[in-house]
């Protein structure tokens, strides 16, 4: 999935999907391959089972979600990606969307998101930060 | 994701030195056929009539060679007008959303704040993402995340706001967005950018000295690693070094600014060299100047 739409006013997931959207992938990645009523019932009573089915639907069709048959007529439901690979997938994303949309040129940041680092600095870095808390 | 990204920087690099090579080519075109130029050199006439100081101070020029500077000068002035727009826009409504999003400072920061003498210009953000920005262009502030204060202790956070602080001082996001606009401007001369990322590495390795004399070494080194501790594209030695590469080169004694590559070095020569021979080339021509007379005559 790309990433199209990003709400800064949002916590977590909620930043790039909508809030039952969230609640539904977080609730997958806990159970594992749960069917459309395991996720509803861990929901809890304010779900409704339709609209948790609906939602659910649009995540299999924006591939968030892979829909298999069961042996009664349910369908399960699993991630398409771990919740770490889809998280990095989304910081990244974000972070280069955040200096797309708004410019870097006219922001000093502490960091500039887009940039990229040779694995060997970050080494170098954690060096001296681990002198620093050995002489503290 | 590494190859892709791999493949993008070279993409990058690769249109670099395209966009010297197409107005290299566009030239060279120009010289085969003037045709293109003869409706602006048309119209610098006609306004040199208007204005006849303007035909005075030109002259000796003939006009094909007026008109191809002219061409150039009008493209110069374009992009560089049109990316500084697009840069004060963008940035404007990042800055308006950091405004509407100030939430009242907690005491850690206000402490902090006030021991740097800087409170009244700090806005305290309430986003999970580590990070801290200087913004806004005539009276500049220091935004500072929730998550930024959640995962620095003081000694960090004091050096984090003190390098914004020289960010602030030295009115460094106009800074960056003039150099953003020069380095647009002149975008058909590929050792520009190298430039420019090499200018912004010293402004921000001069924001890392400042932040020096209030706070360990370690303390910013600490803060720098929470702010990269994330998912970040990493790929090795193909750019040279990165502006936050050379403030841990620096962190750890040594300096090390980014390198210019010699191979935009020598594209950029190359193409000045094409400009000039086309200039010499236009104003030489006895021709061309022979050509517009006719077109003007032919037209007027």
């Amino acid at each position: 999935m790309n990433i199209h739409r990003y709400n800064l006013d949002g916590n977590g997931l909620t930043r790039v999907l909508g809030e039952l959207e969230a609640r539904i992938m977080e609730t997958v990645w806990a159970l594992g391959q749960p069917t459309g009523k395991e996720i509803c019932d861990d929901l809890g009573p304010d779900a409704h089972y339709k609209t948790v089915l609906t939602v659910a639907n649009r995540l299999v069709e924006k591939g968030l979600l892979v829909r298999e048959p069961t042996e009664s007529r349910a369908f399960r439901y699993r991630a398409a990606e771990s919740r770490e690979v889809f998280l990095d997938r989304v910081a990244a994303s974000v972070a280069n969307g955040l200096v797309t949309d708004f410019g870097q040129h006219g922001l000093a940041q502490f960091v500039r998101a887009a940039e990229t680092l040779d694995p060997l600095y970050l080494d170098e870095l954690e060096r001296l930060v681990r002198e620093r808390k050995g002489t503290q | 994701m590494m190859p892709r990204t791999f493949l993008l920087a070279r993409l990058q690099c690769g249109s670099q030195l395209g966009s010297a090579l197409a107005v290299g080519l566009v030239i060279a075109l120009l010289m085969v056929n003037p045709a293109p130029l003869l409706p602006i050199a048309r119209a610098y006439r006609e306004l040199c009539e208007q204005y006849p100081p303007l035909a005075l101070l030109t002259f000796h020029a003939s006009p094909v060679l007026l008109a191809f500077l002219l061409g150039l000068a009008g493209l110069i002035t374009f992009v560089g007008v049109g990316a500084a727009v697009t840069g004060l826009v963008r940035t404007h409504r990042f800055n308006q959303r950091l405004r509407r999003g100030a939430m009242p400072m907690p005491p850690q920061l206000v402490r902090i704040g006030t021991n740097l003498s800087i409170a009244d210009q700090l806005s305290y953000q309430a986003w999970a993402e580590p990070a801290a920005c200087c913004y806004g262009f005539l009276r500049p502030r220091i935004a500072i995340t929730a998550g930024l204060l959640t995962q620095l202790d003081d000694e960090e956070l004091t050096a984090v706001i003190a390098h914004e602080r020289q960010h602030l001082r030295c009115r460094d996001p106009l800074r960056f967005l003039v150099l953003h606009t020069l380095t647009a401007a002149a975008f058909m001369f590929p050792v520009v950018s190298a430039l420019q990322r090499r200018h912004e590495a010293r402004i921000e390795l001069a924001a890392d000295r400042a932040s020096l004399t209030v706070a360990p070494r370690g303390a910013l080194a600490g803060a720098l690693l929470a702010v990269l501790n994330g998912p970040r594209t990493s790929v090795p030695g193909t750019a040279g070094l990165t502006a936050t590469e050379s403030r841990i080169a620096q962190l750890s004694g040594r300096a090390a600014l980014p390198e210019i590559p010699v191979r935009l070095v020598i594209a950029s020569l190359g193409l000045t060299a094409v400009i000039a021979l086309a200039a010499v080339d236009l104003a030489a021509s006895a021709d061309l100047v022979e050509m517009i007379c006719e077109f003007c005559v032919g037209t007027s």
